[in-house]
């Protein structure tokens, strides 16, 4: 019974304890699912989220305006402005799908003008290939399966088949289909996929409606990357003046120059950076440029930005102020212009330049140069051009002769008469053809003595006695080497530290024979630019002193509630090259004939000069040349080339000219050079022709 | 040992416990854009902030209605003698409007720009964290509310619809932090009578100003004058009040001129709203809707 009672028992409990067994291992089961599922969703949730939502933060750079250039007296030579702009920044990542797509929506809303090589060969800038791109990310899934299709049938291992291939898979007829918003959308996609992952390029920047301003910026929600900005674009309030020194900035699709793309890039520039690209551009890109603004830029896991925030607004490049006054650089123009009109012969161009004797600066410089029958501004001849300069040189001669000693205040009268040698030209002074006749050097600057010159080069080469028709017994290379010496002091042959780059230091002639010295001390060999030539009469005017000639002399920032010209950066000090080592009485000399020139008594200066109400002093030049210009044919045609240096007022100079006139015909008797720098000193005291009226369209 | 696993319980715990589960991480995983179940919370939240708003306004009402009652008497009587005119002016105006719609007629103009329906709706929920983000207002797409259309508070325009549930929608305010979504194109009338255009970009917390740039002009522009919306990017439309001109300045890098508006609505102080409903389609409207989106 107990027995049976007990079997009863096991029995009875046994069943239900085995299904609650079962049961409780599927609870205890279930139990680690959900505990594993809650932590899963609840504790590491938010960090497997996070994982999914990964944004990176990287920093992108945004353009920012480039510094302008103004006047000496603050006037605005190039200036910004700004244009409004539609920008897109590209994602880490994004596919092209993606941007195919957001061109697709931009293309409803703004129109990018284009021509399809469809349309035209010549003028494209939508070539076949930009459509077969665009194509291609906008119909990704048709594309897919075509060259599925194709590798399929032709049994092509599909990791061979590359874009390139695919691309070809795309038939011309696809291409004609698109229509006009298509073929927008796809010059749009042209202008996003040039973009560098997380930097900014322009879509458009060029004349962007208003409305399409509004609408990009009310729908930029949908345009995932694309915004609206404002760019800017360089402008010349004073149209030409100076263009050819001012230099050019590269578009946004140049960039930067190829050459030195590695520099810049280290520098911090990005590939599609504007950049000074020539002269005062290019010397004060440093200066120009600015500091980039710097947009903190969050990415998501999938590359996409989705947040940008401005960290630092950038700084906009400083600003240059000139030493050039754009009121006598535009009469200097007027006055180049009026010579020109009066060209002969091959005479194609004329250089004005003015130099502050006493700190370097250029007030102006005025070049203009006839191309093709066109009148071109030539401000970049001014140092880059070279000519043979004549008899302006001879004040450099005689101080080279008080420099090297063969001449002193006490000691400087020579017997001028018609020089003659074996094996060397003979030598005579224009208004001194046969006679003899004692010339202290005052003399022979006033009366232009090219015997006094070549008996100090003579001197020079140690040759005292001049017997006629003897070989010259100097050695040639040694007094010319000596002769180019000082002159390089004055600036004539030596770079003039000018602050620009590619500056011509003029050429010197080969030296084949002892007599090429003797023309040289009357400017006949070497070959000297009008910025040098500029240089060294504001030597001869301040007495000495060589400054590098400068066209720079503020840099300063900008206002930020005007936008005009800011506060004083940094003041750019006079650079003075070197001092002559000559004595006072010697410059009081040489000044004194170049007074004789404009003021005595003799030839045709005194009477161009007579009635002017500054004291001007000055030093002509006529050099027999040979034509070197644009004109390839007449190359080596014997000319005259007229010039002219001066400095005024006499007592204490502020201003010294060079002239130059190339190319006028052999034999040529005029005055242009004179009544040029007489017109162009008019212009800068203001008196005569530029005194009634302060500038000519006003 | 038989009691505590009893099937019933037990399975009814474990049903309860998935069941919690499930409603944890489905609100926690926010996959697209406006998830069912985030629609459901923002309508119950809608229902019980209405809840407790209507007591509240009842009570507050009543004072102010007390109040008005002395000033509806003045009013009254002056209204009297206002509908005596009414008549009249209606007339005028049934004349205006066929000669209206007859000159639109022969300009084959269909609507213009300014034509927009209004819905109003009162704001039910605004979260102290992003107090110049976002408002909720107790208006859906039952009432007929789509993304992008704009709102404006009493006195001017404040921001953007930028989610919609059936019952209740957010708005975007035009103080929004991250402003992408809520950029507007802003006009400006000169003295001259040039009208220059601008977008509404930022918003600068410390002065309390909107800031419109993009502008390309350098017309003098004077304090005080009225900032309207353009209507020129499709999406808001024309003419609605945004703020005055509080003070032109350069922008910092002084290339063109930014201008710092005064908001005529107090963003602190919302409470109804109007939304505009826009009737004028233009080339891109509703082109961008959501559904439309490849990537979401």
């Amino acid at each position: 019974m107990v027995a049976k009672q007990n079997k009863q028992k096991d029995s009875k409990s046994h069943v239900p304890f085995r299904l609650n067994l079962l049961f409780f291992i599927i609870f205890v089961l279930f139990a680690i699912l959900i505990i594993q599922l809650g932590f899963l969703q609840i504790i590491r949730g938010e960090d497997f989220k996070a994982e999914v939502q990964r944004t990176e933060s990287t920093i992108i750079q945004g353009n920012v305006p480039r510094g302008e250039i103004y006047d000496a007296h603050l006037k605005k030579i190039v200036g910004n402005e700004a244009t409004n702009a539609i920008i897109y920044t590209r994602g880490k990542n994004t596919e092209a799908k993606t941007m195919a797509t957001t061109a697709s929506r931009l293309s409803k809303i703004i129109s990018l003008p284009h021509v399809t090589e469809l349309e035209n060969e010549e003028k494209k800038d939508l070539t076949i290939r930009d459509l077969k791109d665009y194509y291609f990310a906008a119909h990704q899934e048709e594309m897919e399966e075509r060259i599925e299709n194709y590798v399929h049938k032709n049994k092509i291992n599909s990791n061979n088949f590359d874009y390139e291939d695919q691309l070809e898979l795309i038939k011309e007829s696809d291409l004609e289909r698109m229509h006009d918003e298509e073929l927008n959308a796809a010059a749009i996609y042209k202008k996003m996929n040039s973009a560098y992952a997380l930097s900014a390029v322009n879509i458009k920047n060029k004349d962007v409606t208003s409305e399409e301003m509004a609408a990009v910026a009310e729908n930029a929600e949908y345009l995932p990357g694309v915004n609206t900005s404002t760019d800017w674009e360089r402008v010349y309030p004073l149209d030409d003046m100076l263009r050819s020194v001012l230099g050019t900035v590269s578009t946004e699709k140049q960039g930067l120059p190829e050459s030195q793309l590695n520099a810049y890039l280290a520098k911090g520039y990005s590939r599609n950076d504007r950049v000074g690209t020539s002269l005062i551009e290019l010397q004060y890109e440093d200066v120009l440029r600015g500091t980039k603004s710097r947009l903190q830029t969050e990415v998501n896991a999938s590359g996409d930005i989705i947040k940008q925030v401005e960290r630092y607004a950038g700084e906009k490049g400083d600003n240059l102020v000139l030493t050039i006054d754009t009121e006598i650089q535009k009469r200097f123009d007027e006055v180049a212009l009026n010579t020109l009109a009066q060209r002969q012969g091959l005479n194609d161009s004329v250089y004005i330049t003015a130099i502050n004797p006493k700190n370097g600066d250029i007030i102006a410089m005025s070049g203009k140069k006839i191309v093709k029958g066109e009148i071109e501004d030539d401000a970049l001849g001014v140092f880059q051009n070279s000519f043979t300069m004549g008899s302006s040189v001879k004040p450099a001669t005689v101080l080279s002769g008080y420099l090297d000693g063969v001449i002193s205040v006490d000691n400087n009268v020579i017997v001028d008469m018609p020089l003659q040698f074996q094996g060397s030209e003979n030598i005579s002074s224009v208004y001194n053809r046969h006679g003899v006749k004692y010339l202290s050097d005052i003399q022979a600057l006033a009366e232009s003595s090219n015997v006094y010159m070549a008996m100090l080069a003579m001197r020079m080469g140690g040759y005292y006695d001049y017997k006629p028709n003897e070989f010259l017994p100097i050695d040639a290379e040694e007094t010319i080497a000596k002769m180019r010496k000082y002159n390089r002091q004055f600036g004539l042959g030596s770079p003039t530290g000018i602050d620009l780059p590619n500056e011509s230091i003029g050429q010197p002639g080969e030296v084949t024979n002892a007599g090429q010295a003797l023309f040289n001390a009357f400017g006949q060999f070497d070959t000297y630019t009008p910025l040098q030539h500029a240089q060294y009469a504001a030597t001869i005017a301040n007495g000495g002193i060589r400054y590098a000639p400068r066209l720079v002399r503020e840099i300063r920032g900008t206002n930020p509630d005007t936008g005009e010209l800011g506060a004083l950066k940094t003041k750019i000090e006079p650079k003075i090259l070197n001092e002559i080592n000559v004595s006072k009485e010697a410059f009081n000399r040489v000044h004194q004939s170049m007074w004789q020139v404009a003021n005595g008594s003799l030839g045709l200066t005194p009477a161009v000069f007579r009635g002017a109400p500054y004291t001007f002093a000055g030093k002509t030049g006529t050099a027999e040349a040979y034509y070197w210009g644009e004109n390839e044919s007449m190359r080596g045609t014997p000319v005259y080339n007229m010039t002219f240096i001066g400095f005024a007022p006499y007592d204490d100079p502020e201003i010294a000219v060079s002239v130059v006139v190339p190319y006028l015909p052999s034999g040529y008797l005029g005055t242009i050079h004179v009544e040029t720098i007489r017109n162009a000193m008019d212009a800068y005291f203001g008196v005569g022709r530029f005194g009634s009226h302060t500038s000519s369209d006003e | 040992m038989k009691k505590f696993f009893s099937n019933k319980k037990l399975i009814g715990l474990l049903i309860t416990v998935i069941l919690f589960i499930t409603v944890l991480s489905l609100s926690f995983n926010r996959m697209g854009n406006i998830p069912f179940f985030q629609t459901i919370t923002n309508d119950v939240t809608g229902v019980f902030g209405r809840l407790f708003e209507a007591p509240i306004r009842a009570v507050d009402g009543l004072f102010s209605k007390v109040n008005n009652l002395q000033d509806t008497y003045i009013e009254n009587q002056r209204l009297k003698k206002e509908i005596d005119r009414i008549g009249e002016v209606q007339a005028e105006n049934q004349a205006i409007r066929q000669e209206n719609e007859k000159l639109k007629e022969e300009l084959e103009l269909q609507a213009t720009l300014t034509e927009y329906e209004k819905i109003t709706a009162t704001v039910i929920a605004r979260n102290p964290d992003k107090w110049l983000d976002i408002v909720v207002i107790d208006r859906g797409s039952t009432d007929g509310l789509k993304v992008g259309m704009s709102v404006l508070g009493g006195k001017g325009l404040i921001g953007r619809i930028t989610e919609v549930n059936p019952t209740s929608s957010k708005v975007m305010l035009l103080t929004h932090a991250e402003q992408q979504a809520v950029q507007t194109s802003a006009e400006v009338t000169t003295e001259d009578g040039e009208t220059i255009y601008g977008v509404i970009t930022h918003y600068d917390p410390q002065r309390k100003q909107l800031i419109m740039d993009r502008i390309t002009s350098d017309a003098t522009i004077e304090e005080g004058t009225s900032v309207v919306s353009s209507g020129l990017g499709g999406v808001v439309p024309r003419g609605l009040l945004i703020g005055e001109v509080a003070e032109v300045s350069m922008d910092e890098h002084g290339l063109s001129q930014q201008i710092y508006v005064t908001p005529t609505e107090d963003f602190d102080q919302i409470r109804f709203v109007t939304v505009i409903s826009r009737n004028a389609r233009t080339v891109n409207e509703n082109e961008f809707s959501k559904e439309e989106e490849p990537n979401e």
